[in-house]
């Protein structure tokens, strides 16, 4: 009987300490979520900007502007008519 | 005694206990249900997920409108303390300002711990600033709108600004069009958290989730809208035009592929601009259309055979006199017995009062409704607007006569675009549109309605295209293509007269002739080098077609 009572006392202290032990851990998760949240809102923030860089750099304006600083200019359009090939002269 | 002063004793600590109990009774039932929730309060924490604005992309997948992160830099004056010489002007040159005293002036608000100090920094001028420990400085990040084509297509879009309850609404265009579509919905997170506002991963957590806008995927080409910018600006400049607009669309299905209107704004600052650029006049402004609207007329006296191409003008010997007022034609030069062809190719006012009274005056007008006139297109742009059409009984001999050559009726530049586009289509009018895709749904086209038969449609196509070949503008005409189109010169109401030196000139048509890959209506508010659409509309269609033709991938058909 006084076995059974000490092993008792044993299982519920280790039940109360691996408790303690879960609940720590549950508790250090949410800090480490917050950080997660964070870096992941950072990070689309960067994603965010690093798109409307790209955007900008595409922009038609901008490539005619980078075009011109390099001395390329527009040429305009040019179509070359040819006559019909001669099937059998006269 | 003693037994008296137990008695008090006892007394005192029933109503002592008894004030307890009413007080804890009314803590914990008549307060119960507000002191939960400010316990619920107190450790949960609630937070708005914003929604993302969904993007405006063209028909190649680049984005004409989306969103950038900017920052709004905010101080608290008290702690900024004297900004050195050399850290101001550091500070100045990152924020791009060429004057720092209204910088200044908001930072020597010592009596205030937050006053925002500048909008819209990119990231990098952050950095910048970060980098100069101005202490009392912070940032905060807030979603932008963003438009990288800048101002091309200002009137297209719109742009997006608060409305009274202070959440960004899009305005005009596309972002006012669709603004719901485009808003999405904001969610929310509701979690227990911390002393530090941390989540309770064991606690409560509620999460409604958010719907993101939704993504527009329009027929704009940017390209095209690209080319027919630049060109426009140049002519605006070149023929001393005050204002202009160009607008290219696809006369089978409808599709608008590029719409410009100068002078425009930019919309990612189009508070630095007069409110009167916002609405885009290809939409919402009416002009009279002049010689351009014949070839309707034209149509319309072919599809009811009161006229062929080949039938002569009895009354085109001279000028014709209606109710006291004289028609003439626009170079005074009469042609007798002229055929359609030559009325067309001449731009013969009287010949078309010819063709209207062939027609009669309700088929005429019913076939002015047909084409779209007085009903709006259906465009899907905000400010759209339609020009109402007068009822038949208010129409007099004189009014129809210059309805006839496009004089004394008001339409749009996207009704005009339409109906001329139902001359390309096979006699199809067709709804004109912008967006075909709305994240990944695709907009089915709405069907045509046939407005003048298929043959009559190539009949006034050969008319126009002989228009082209043998009109004033010819020499501006790409060659080895099939051009259909019309110069148009209207004299601009003014106070109940028209102004004779004010004029709209204008070009519509399309190309190939025969198989239209695209049709545009180019318009040019009072020209100051000529007032004649011949000479300065017609040379700029034909100017832009050139680029369109090489850039749709055309091939020249014949040699001249």
């Amino acid at each position: 009987m006084k076995k059974i009572f000490i092993i008792t006392i044993i299982v519920n202290l280790i039940l109360i300490m691996g408790q303690l032990v879960l609940s720590a851990k549950r508790a250090t998760d949410g800090d480490a979520l917050a950080k997660i949240s964070a870096e992941i809102a950072q990070i689309d923030l960067e994603n965010q900007d690093l798109k409307s860089k790209i955007y900008a750099y595409s922009s038609l304006e901008n490539i005619e502007k980078r075009a011109a600083e390099l001395s390329l200019s527009h040429v305009q359009a040019q179509f070359l008519n040819l006559s019909q090939p001669v099937a059998a002269a006269k | 005694m003693k037994s008296w002063r137990l008695t008090t004793l006892h007394v005192f600590f029933v109503v002592l206990g008894g004030l307890i109990t009413l007080r804890l009774g009314y803590w914990q039932i008549v307060k119960a249900d507000e002191l939960k929730s400010r316990a619920v309060s107190q450790r949960t924490a609630s937070k708005t997920i914003p929604a993302d604005r969904g993007d405006i992309l063209d028909a190649t997948g680049f984005p004409l409108a989306t969103n950038r992160v900017s920052y709004l830099m905010y101080a608290d004056p008290r702690l900024t303390g004297d900004i050195s010489g050399a850290q101001l002007q550091l500070l100045m040159s990152a924020l791009g300002a060429t004057e720092s005293g209204k910088v200044l002036k908001t930072l020597s608000t010592k009596d205030r711990a937050w006053v925002p100090v500048w909008p819209d920094l990119s990231k990098d001028a952050k950095s910048t600033i970060e980098n100069l420990k101005i202490a009392g400085l912070g940032f905060e990040s807030r979603p932008q709108r963003f438009y990288p084509e800048g101002s091309i297509s200002g009137q297209l879009l719109g742009f997006v600004g608060h409305n009274d309850n202070g959440s960004p609404q899009g305005f005009f265009g596309l972002e006012g069009y669709y603004d719901k579509q485009l808003s999405g919905i904001a969610g929310k997170n509701i979690e227990e958290t911390d002393a530090l506002n941390r989540p309770i991963l064991i606690g409560n957590q509620n999460l409604v989730p958010t719907q993101e806008g939704r993504t527009l995927i329009t027929s704009i080409d940017r390209t095209i809208q690209f080319i027919i910018y630049q060109k426009l600006a140049a002519a605006l400049e070149k023929y001393g035009a005050a204002a202009g607009t160009v607008s290219v669309m696809d006369p089978v299905t409808g599709n608008v592929l590029a719409m410009v209107a100068l002078p425009g704004y930019d919309p990612q600052s189009f508070s630095a601009y007069e409110p009167n650029l916002y609405k885009n006049p290809i939409v919402a402004a009416s002009y009279e259309p002049g010689s351009t609207f014949k070839v309707l007329v034209m149509a319309a006296g072919i599809d009811t055979k009161a006229i062929s191409p080949n039938t002569k003008c009895s009354i085109c010997a001279g000028p014709l006199t209606i109710s006291g007022y004289s028609i003439r034609t626009w170079n005074d030069k009469y042609y007798a017995n002229s055929s359609m062809i030559d009325v067309l190719q001449h731009s013969d006012n009287v010949g078309m009062v010819f063709v209207q009274r062939a027609i009669g005056k309700t088929k005429f007008l019913t076939y002015l409704k047909n084409f779209g006139f007085g009903e709006l297109t259906g465009v899907d742009l905000q400010d759209e607007a339609a020009p109402p059409m007068r009822g038949i009984d208010q129409w007099y001999e004189l009014d129809l006569a210059t309805a006839s050559f496009g004089q004394g009726i008001a339409v749009t530049p996207i009704q005009m675009l339409r109906a001329v586009g139902a001359i390309a289509n096979k006699g199809k009018l067709m709804v004109p549109r912008l967006v075909t895709e709305i994240s990944d749904r695709k907009i089915p086209i709405i069907p045509g309605k046939q407005v003048v038969s298929p043959q009559a449609a190539v009949q006034v196509t050969e008319m126009m295209v002989n228009s082209v070949e043998k009109g004033e503008a010819k020499w501006a005409k790409p060659k080895g293509f099939m051009i259909a189109g019309k110069t148009g010169t209207a004299q601009i109401p003014v106070a109940g007269h028209y102004d004779k030196d004010k004029t709209i000139a204008s070009f519509v048509g399309f190309a190939p002739a025969y198989d239209p890959k695209f049709v545009m209506l180019v318009t040019l508010n009072e020209p100051k080098t000529s007032q004649w659409g011949s000479e300065t509309a017609a040379p700029l269609w034909f100017d832009i077609s050139k680029e369109l033709l090489r850039y749709l991938r055309i091939q020249p058909t014949h040699g001249s």
